[in-house]
């Protein structure tokens, strides 16, 4: 049975979210535990019903944060430095929701699908400065994107 | 959501892989569907995207095809 997450476990959500950024790493639900003064088990099932509502998607079968939108937990082929910090993104959209919700410059770094080679894409004084007109191709139709968010 | 060069490299990537064709968008309108999108993600009071105004983002940036539509 799912059940909505709390107003404690958006709390939660909240912190992950500054964790992340602060981090460029997801929080172990232990560090959550911690962090709020509640049981692992607690912080546990915050996680799961934070994940039943899309909030933040935990490794298949796993305790692990897995994606944060935008950001990915594990690497990529999609970075964003900002700073000294380095984020992956989960996609080449996701790679400019980065910069695009921390408001900051940044340089993005991509696979170029086909010829399979890196580009960077600087964002400077607040929008992407690419090297030519790029595309970002969605295969995935808007209705099917939360079935599997790992291949989206 | 993939990176490419042209409408061809799409082609020659669905081609290989098999994968949909889909939908491909300007990068600098990804830009700006991505800031709306994300935009309020990291505010406390953020409880998840509304399928309304996913509808209205998907339209404001003429994204209104079937590949679009929201349940």
């Amino acid at each position: 049975m799912t059940t909505q997450p709390t107003t404690h476990d958006w709390a939660i959500r909240t912190r992950v979210y500054e964790f992340f950024v602060e981090r460029a790493r997801a929080p172990r639900y232990t560090d959550i535990a911690t962090e709020f003064g509640i049981s692992e088990r607690e912080a546990r099932a915050a996680y799961r019903r934070l994940h039943d509502a899309h909030a933040l998607l935990l490794e298949p079968g796993g305790d692990r944060i897995r994606i944060l939108n935008p950001f990915s937990a594990i690497p990529t082929a999609y970075t964003v430095e900002v700073g000294q910090q380095r984020y992956f993104a989960n996609c080449a959209w996701d790679m400019l929701g980065i910069p695009g919700m921390l408001g900051t410059d940044a340089l993005i770094r991509a696979k170029l699908e086909v010829v399979s080679k890196t580009v960077g894409i600087p964002v400077v004084g607040g929008e992407p400065q690419p090297d030519r007109d790029y595309l970002v191709n969605f295969s995935v139709p808007f209705k099917d994107w939360y079935a599997d968010q790992i291949h989206t | 959501m993939l990176l490419f060069r042209s409408e061809e490299d799409i082609e020659t990537w669905a081609g290989k892989t098999g994968n949909n064709r889909g939908e491909a968008v300007p990068l600098m309108t990804v830009w700006e569907l991505g800031k709306e999108w994300y935009r309020d993600r990291l505010d406390p009071d953020f409880r998840g995207l509304k399928p309304d105004r996913v509808r209205a983002t998907f339209q404001r940036f003429g994204l209104t095809s079937e590949f679009w539509q929201v349940p």
